[in-house]
């Protein structure tokens, strides 16, 4: 039977405008990184930190209404300063900043891992597989493309980072019962929305151009491995023998923190658990509790400068692809 | 019937490289055959109508659209076969064509409906479920055909689509891309530098060369007949046919089982009964001779600047 016998029939459907096509990629991407099963578990370990500061909001919204459900565990806030235990909505900002640095320093750690499974593949198996002229012989632009990829990592850490940190937000508002909390922790709102994107934009784009230098995913992985731990080493070394503040900007988790510690006001929070501490103790407690010397926007203009030489490189490389060979 | 796409001197440059020099070309709808040696800008100018790339000078449209202006509403009515070996990684057969279908604007629903006829319709309904990566050459052509097809294009564009491939699967994407042409009213424009495989699927040709456009037409027209010369099968004695015929005044050449046999101006077929009559033999097969597609391209392509 020759094999036309089987028939073409001509579609009549509606095709959607390309200002979605973006979203293809995206979701194309996201079910594809889904089936491995390291993704799965990471995200599901990744979510911990998120449980724990849900947790740390709930109980606090308790305690602040002296609630008989927290009774049980003031046994274990025995050792907190008098001042807190009897105002506890007085340290209510300063309880919730400081959870939600924790949350975000657990988090960026997790990105960092999810980034190394969920990135390295995005454009290098493209470019092993010559995918890219499928993708722009079809009404899809370049940028497209890569917001496309970037949607995969940033649907990846969306639901590790920020939807948790909303919905921690949302539980923590709904245990409390009272609305000045609204006016307390926006900022808190914004800034964890703020700082995801950041984390999604700066990260995400970082890796899709170290993914768009080799056809090789796993040089890649290595590669992105070196930038973070290399990068924190190189930071820690210079740290120990110049012993200067700005040190860390080597690191590119470091910055990365620098720029939450910014978003949140850690160090706002922390001053005020400082004041529960002798004078001559209370700069040496903020230095080791993270307030770093230097000042947000070196890390934001290192974020930046990153972010520039990114873009470069994916508009160069995925530009020299945009051909039929 | 309109246009298929129109170009209006249009010269591209890579460099000092002049890939398409002022070209200008009205192709009307049907299987479109584009010849050329290397280097003649054929994939330049798929580029071009693709609208890949940014040309140095002139314009066109595609299906009555500028190819100035309107790149991505041309990719959307076309389909596109590329030569080279492309997949989407790490899928199975159905979820590739899906997926091209999402690309070009299907919901899932509806690209995964699409997806399994056109798998069916290129014979690749068994393969469905088995990931693109271990296709043969000719599977993973069909499966980029059943990719470039899903959205229904109204031209689809093929780019040497049999390179690399075996006889049989050679021969079911030819009797596709001609189905596709001439049964489902699909226009294509059939880039190849196999003659044969241009002759089977398209209707009509154009050949470039240096940037140019050096012939175009229906290829009906291009093998023309020429006014006096004979292709004659001879029962037995084809050498003794030929002698006699010499004799008479006709020139002739072995052509495998065949004579080519060119009368004087002045003479007609008849020349060649009358001499059979009178010499004994006996005719088999007489038809006056047309240029093959591979003469009408050598033609062309020799001509000078």
């Amino acid at each position: 039977m020759p094999i036309f016998d089987q028939g073409y029939q001509h579609w009549h459907g509606e095709l959607s405008s390309h200002a979605w096509r973006w979203l293809t990629i995206a979701r194309h991407g996201v079910r594809a990184q889904f089936k491995n099963r390291w993704t799965r578990i990471v995200v599901l370990l990744a979510w911990l930190p998120a449980v724990a500061l849900a947790g740390v909001l709930v109980i606090w919204g308790l305690i602040e209404q002296k609630s008989s459900l927290v009774e049980p565990l003031m046994a274990l806030f025995t050792g907190l300063p008098e001042e807190l235990k009897a105002s506890p909505k007085t340290y209510r900002i300063s309880i919730w900043t400081i959870s939600y640095q924790y949350f975000f320093q657990w988090e960026v750690f997790f990105s960092m891992i999810l980034i190394i499974l969920v990135g390295p593949g995005l454009i290098s198996r493209d470019l092993r597989f010559n995918a890219i002229p499928l993708y722009f012989s079809r009404q899809l632009r370049r940028i497209d493309y890569f917001i496309g990829k970037l949607g995969v990592i940033g649907f990846v850490l969306g639901i590790v980072a920020v939807g948790p940190a909303i919905l921690a937000y949302l539980l923590g508002m709904c245990f409390s019962v009272d609305l000045s909390i609204v006016k307390d922790t926006a900022r808190l709102f914004f800034a964890s929305i703020a700082y995801g994107m950041i984390v999604v934009i700066s990260g995400g784009t970082l890796m899709l151009a170290m993914s768009s230098l080799s056809r090789n995913s796993r040089y890649v992985g290595v590669i992105w491995i070196g930038i973070w731990f290399i990068s924190s080493t190189v930071a820690g070394v210079l740290t120990g023998l110049l012993r200067r503040d700005w040190c860390p900007i080597f690191s590119y988790t470091a910055n990365l923190l620098r720029v939450s510690d910014a978003l949140l006001d850690t160090g706002s929070a922390w001053a005020r658990f400082a004041q529960f501490f002798p004078a001559q103790q209370r700069e040496q407690l903020l230095k080791a509790l993270g307030n770093t010397g230097y000042p947000w926007y070196w890390s934001a203009l290192v974020l930046t400068g990153l972010l520039g030489i990114s873009v470069w490189i994916l508009s160069l490389r995925v530009k020299s692809l945009d051909r039929l060979k | 019937m309109g246009d298929l796409f129109e170009l209006n001197n249009v010269t591209k440059t890579y460099g000092r490289v002049t890939a398409l020099r002022d070209l200008s070309i009205a192709v009307p709808e049907g299987a479109i055959g584009l010849l050329g040696p290397n280097g003649a800008g054929k994939t330049t100018m798929i580029r071009t109508l693709l609208g890949l790339i940014k040309i140095d000078k002139g314009g066109g449209t595609v299906l009555g659209m500028d190819i100035g202006t309107r790149q991505l509403d041309i990719r959307q009515s076309v389909g596109f076969v590329p030569e080279d070996e492309c997949l989407f990684p790490a899928v199975v057969g159905i979820e590739f064509v899906t997926y091209a279908g999402e690309l070009a604007g299907m919901s899932r629903k509806d690209a995964m409906q699409r997806a399994h006829e056109v798998l069916n319709y290129v014979s690749l309904g068994e393969a469905r479920y088995r990931p693109v990566e271990s296709y043969s050459t000719g599977m993973k052509q069909r499966i980029k055909l059943a990719s470039a097809i899903v959205h229904d294009p109204r031209l689809l564009i093929l780019d040497e689509p049999t390179n690399g491939m075996d006889p049989a699967g050679r021969d079911e994407l030819l009797e596709l891309s001609r189905d596709l042409a001439h049964n489902k009213g699909m226009s294509l424009l059939f880039s190849s530098h196999l003659l044969p495989d241009v002759e089977t699927v398209c209707d009509y040709i154009m050949v470039l060369g240096r940037g140019r456009l050096l012939a175009k037409g229906l290829i009906q027209d291009l093998k023309r007949a020429h006014e006096c010369v004979y292709e004659v099968r001879i029962k037995d004695d084809r050498e003794g046919f030929a002698h006699y015929l010499t004799k008479h005044g006709c020139s002739t050449e072995s052509k495998d089982d065949s004579l080519l046999v060119t009368v004087p101006r002045d003479r007609s077929q008849d020349i060649l009964w009358h001499a059979a009559r009178d010499s004994g033999h006996q005719i088999r097969f007489l038809k006056p001779r047309r240029s093959t597609l591979e003469e009408v391209f050598f033609a062309a392509v020799a001509e000078p600047d």
